[in-house]
């Protein structure tokens, strides 16, 4: 056991995307780094434009048009280690679980087709064969009357049936590493609980490794062990969630905690974090957060960025005191 | 069951359109210049030969009258007699509509052979070489009429090789392959060019779908994509600018069935013009609009098929 929680499934060194866009390039995921490991989830949280979901899709190669990657991204899965060729990692290993389920389900190919596509990467079933189970994986994920609804096409399906199908795609694939790209986002509340349920208990079933991404410090906070804070393009903290929600080092991520109504009892004014992300096209020198922080100092604008800390906890921020000083 | 219904109310909107072509066939007889009866019984039949004439097609009755008459006719199948051979209309058509199908149908073949490896082709690598180059082609076989197409594939291929006829339509089933094929291929050549701009746009849309990113999350192979995928997407635009140009693709029909000596309905319109044999003309023309407008409900029943959200939107 000790062995097998040692074991880096995942491992991310200094990846940056390149997005080309009206031959200008921007760099909107900037040197970030990041491990899972087996059984572990891990939660990758910012807000829009952060780059938590472009460091994601290239983890397995699925950048938009115009968008490039380099890095060292490793897998490391029971079978032996890969790295380099995401291909064999697509649908053997890991799987995906995207934000719209309207539009990441194809509408020309009923539910079950969808299912079955992905039963045939991982064991080149027959279709009558894959049918069975693709009615098994769909009861699995808690889809009721699975076999009328394999035969349904997505747009006669509710957003979280929707879900369900794409994560018991994801399923059929048996992954060892789910990442997951918002997946709750586009959902109502109530099924948004439903589907981080599922994602929950299907983890400890599993016992798959998971990728979480969200704006929603709440939802990371329900479903992953670990959390990476990422502000524009970079990675400002990582920690236990427990520890990070408790006390943040970071004033990003302490700002985003006094934002969110989850961690503010009562009904209190949120506070909200003044000024607006920079713009990508020009990040400004030294810590990218220093135009917004409440405690910023001269220094601030000339540090350079290093991850300070261990395994275990680390930020970004070069007065880190500032914080305990704050809440004490 | 949704279905059925969509393609029950697509034929049900067809019939009120139908009757306002036999209008405006019916519109044809009325409107041409000099007297039918004279037409058949020619320049120095007496005044009383022509009288009879005119009293067995009723062409002294009321235009209503006659109206009527002639939708009670084609309703009953039958489209008058020619002019000139006396020979019923029906049974003209008849005998030339297989070879059109035929040139049609082989044409249309062809050139989906033709297009949609290449859409695919260009899609996968937008703008490098190979787009370039089929955009190009493309370019060229468009700008080429079919007539000038016809006479170099005679000239080129069917003189030197004698593999194909230069021109007519045989006697047995393999005669007809063989004189087919050119007449064919002059077809979707005319046809090719705006299938593979449509096909490679859309292509490249579906390409960029969130659901091609899923498909290639879950390992789906690169073949699997695009007929599982893409295609399906991709093709309802295709098939409506198919549809479309119908119309274009009968008037290809006329020049190449002309160019090969086919005898098919193409060949068989000019003819009819040219002798003003104006029963043909009309039986012609009434044919010439039913297929469009079945073309249009063939097509729509495909897209209806090929995207599922149609029967809904309905």
């Amino acid at each position: 056991m000790d062995e097998e929680m040692s074991r880096t499934v995942l491992s991310v060194d200094d990846l940056h995307v390149q997005l080309t866009l009206g031959g200008r390039t921007l760099s909107p995921v900037d040197g970030v780094s990041f491990h899972v490991a087996a059984g572990e989830s891990l939660g990758i949280v910012g807000e829009s434009g952060s780059g938590k979901s472009l460091s994601l899709r290239a983890v397995l190669g699925l950048l938009p048009s115009g968008g490039e990657s380099d890095g060292s991204i490793r897998f490391a899965f029971e079978r032996g280690e890969i790295s380099g060729d995401v291909e064999q990692v697509r649908g053997h290993g890991v799987a995906m679980v995207f934000q719209e389920p309207m539009t990441a389900l194809n509408p020309t190919m009923r539910a079950g087709d969808l299912i079955a596509e992905a039963v045939r990467v991982r064991s080149g079933l027959s279709r009558r064969a894959a049918k069975a189970r693709v009615i098994e994986l769909m009861a699995s994920v808690g889809i009721p009357d699975p076999a009328r609804r394999a035969r349904m096409w997505p747009h006669e399906l509710s957003g979280g049936l929707r879900q369900r199908v794409m994560i018991a795609a994801a399923l059929a694939t048996e992954p060892e590493l789910l990442l997951c790209d918002e997946p709750t986002t586009a959902l109502d509340v109530t099924i948004q609980d439903q589907i981080l349920g599922l994602l929950r208990r299907l983890r400890e079933e599993r016992g798959m490794s998971m990728v979480f991404v969200s704006h929603d410090l709440a939802v990371v906070a329900e479903v992953c062990d670990r959390v990476a804070v990422m502000y524009a393009g970079r990675i400002v903290e990582t920690g236990p969630v427990d520890e990070v929600l408790r006390s943040p080092r970071h004033p990003y991520t302490a700002a985003l905690l006094a934002s969110a109504p989850s961690f503010q009892g009562g009904g209190g004014a949120l506070a909200t974090i003044p000024g607006s992300p920079p713009d990508p096209r020009e990040f400004p020198s030294g810590c990218r957060f220093a135009a917004r922080c409440a405690f910023a100092r001269d220094d601030c604008r000339q540090a350079p960025y290093t991850l300070a800390g261990d395994e275990h906890r680390a930020t970004a921020c070069i007065h880190p005191e500032v914080l305990m000083e704050a809440s004490a | 069951m949704n279905r059925y219904l969509f393609i029950a109310k697509r034929l049900a909107l067809a019939i009120p359109l139908l009757f306002g072509i036999v209008l405006l066939v019916f519109l044809i007889l009325k409107v041409t210049p000099g007297d039918p009866a004279r037409l058949i019984v020619g320049l120095r039949a007496s005044e009383a030969e022509l009288q009879l004439v005119r009293d067995q097609l009723g062409l002294d009755d009321p235009a209503i009258v006659q109206y009527f008459r002639y939708i009670g006719d084609v309703l009953t199948g039958n489209l008058g007699y020619s002019f000139k051979s006396n020979e019923a209309v029906t049974s003209i058509i008849a005998e030339r509509l297989p070879v059109t199908i035929w040139l049609l149908g082989f044409g249309a073949l062809l050139s989906l052979a033709i297009s949609v490896p290449l859409a695919i082709t260009s899609a996968r690598r937008p703008d490098r070489a190979f787009d370039h180059a089929t955009r190009g082609f493309g370019l060229v076989a468009l700008a080429m009429p079919s007539f000038w197409v016809g006479i170099i594939l005679i000239l080129t291929i069917a003189l030197p090789t004698g593999w194909f006829p230069v021109g007519g339509f045989g006697e047995t089933p393999t005669e007809h392959l063989r004189s087919i094929v050119l007449p064919a291929l002059t077809l979707a050549l005319s046809i090719a060019p705006l299938q593979v701009r449509s096909l490679r746009a859309s292509i490249i849309a579906v390409l960029g779908a969130e659901y091609v990113t899923t498909a290639r999350s879950l390992g789906v192979g690169h073949g699997r994509i695009m007929s599982k995928f893409v295609l399906r997407n991709a093709a309802p635009p295709t098939v409506s600018i198919l549809a479309l140009n119908i119309g274009y693709l009968l008037f290809g029909a006329v020049v190449i069935e002309t160019t090969f000596a086919l005898p098919g309905i193409g060949q068989g319109i000019v003819l009819a013009a040219r002798q003003r044999d104006i029963p043909s003309i009309q039986g012609y023309t009434l044919l010439f609009a039913i297929v469009v407008v079945l073309v249009f409900l063939i097509a729509d029943i495909i897209t209806s098929i090929a995207d599922p959200r149609l029967e809904v939107e309905s």
